[in-house]
């Protein structure tokens, strides 16, 4: 039960007040009534649901918000990150695209080439640039 | 397929954290009869948390079906008891916090809050004792109802229900020191707004002695002395 207190003589004598004021009964047979029916509306809203160990993921991507439905979230906040990484990566990889794709300052002849080079070989993609231009004029 | 009730006791003997599994799993009893389980001190907890049986019972009903919905978050790293307790006082919290706190409304006299009733009981042949308590316990009621609501679920779950701190940070999601900080600050003010109720330990029970009393009668018969 409580723990030693310690406290100041006031402070111990409210603790002693509230310790007597606390409820013992049990609820209302109202609020019990209320409580089963609103239980069994929750296991009967699950159990209309299609089964499967990934229920909750499947009424995620349904956009599923019924009441029943028993959320993992742990499984949802994994997937919420999978989204996260793959929305970061295909950032970084149109960033490097449409860098390849912008015209080089300094390589005019580079202009409109369609180098699907990677940023390690842009030493020999510049090399080369001059024969694709080239080969496409 | 019976009804999953919260009522009454069951015969099911699997511990909170295999019913509660359970549940995750797809038993469709499981968690009736996990509430069932706890449901009287919930019950208490969101009384004395909301102030009145009417916000006590929305507060109750919201703690179930977020615990119903997010078993599959309960980690494992505290008791099931702790989870469900957490649960319920967050609803209670943010009903409060939503309404702006709904202050407190006396019991009408012809309205008893039961507990009072079954508290008394013991006393029923002590009319003066009864009334006593009962208005000593309404008072304490209101004065607790004044408190901020954070400063009254800590004490709710210190103070009356006797949780030990560790277990009340947990359940209400801040720090130990929080929890005693929020203690403190809440018995401050009820000691003043209750001043004239405390006793201090030692001193005397109040009221009458009772009738047999601890005056033993002298040796010597009352009546006319013998001719």
């Amino acid at each position: 039960m409580s723990e030693p207190s310690g406290l100041p003589p006031e402070q111990e004598a409210v603790r002693r007040l509230l310790a007597d004021a606390r409820h013992t009964a049990p609820p209302p047979p109202e609020v019990v009534a209320r409580l089963d029916d609103t239980l069994a509306t929750l296991v009967s809203q699950r159990a209309a649901e299609p089964t499967a160990g990934s229920t909750a993921e499947a009424g995620d991507a349904r956009g599923d918000r019924s009441p029943g439905r028993v959320v993992d979230l742990g499984s949802r906040r994994r997937r919420m990150a999978g989204i996260g990484l793959l929305a970061a990566a295909s950032v970084v990889v149109a960033g490097v695209a449409i860098g390849q794709a912008l015209p080089r300052g300094d390589d005019a002849s580079s202009a409109g080439s369609q180098s699907d080079s990677s940023p390690a070989e842009a030493g020999d993609a510049g090399a080369s640039s001059a024969e694709s231009d080239a080969s496409t004029d | 397929m019976n009804s999953p009730v919260t009522s009454g006791p069951t015969d099911d003997e699997r511990d909170d954290r295999v019913l509660l599994q359970a549940h995750v799993d797809g038993d469709a009893d499981a968690f009736g009869v996990l509430f069932a389980r706890h449901r009287d001190r919930l019950w208490a907890v969101a009384l004395r948390t909301m102030g009145n049986p009417e916000d006590a019972a929305d507060g109750l009903q919201d703690g179930m079906i977020a615990a119903f919905r997010r078993a599959g978050s309960f980690r494992g790293d505290s008791a099931v008891t702790t989870w469900l307790h957490r649960v319920v006082v967050n609803a209670c919290l943010d009903r409060l916090r939503a309404a702006k706190i709904r202050r407190f409304d006396t019991l009408p006299d012809d309205v008893e809050d039961r507990g009072t009733v079954v508290a008394t009981a013991v006393h029923d042949d002590q009319p003066e004792a009864v009334a006593e308590d009962a208005e000593r316990r309404r008072r304490v009621l209101a004065a607790l109802a004044t408190l901020p609501a954070e400063q009254r679920a800590a004490l709710v779950l210190v103070d009356m229900e006797g949780y030990p701190v560790a277990e009340v940070a947990e359940m209400i999601g801040c720090a130990e020191g929080t929890v005693k900080s929020r203690c403190s600050r809440g018995r401050a003010k009820l000691a003043t707004l209750l001043a004239d109720l405390h006793h201090p330990a030692g001193d005397p029970p109040h009221g009458n002695p009772p009738p047999e009393g601890p005056v033993q009668p002298t040796g010597r018969p009352r009546g006319p002395p013998a001719p």
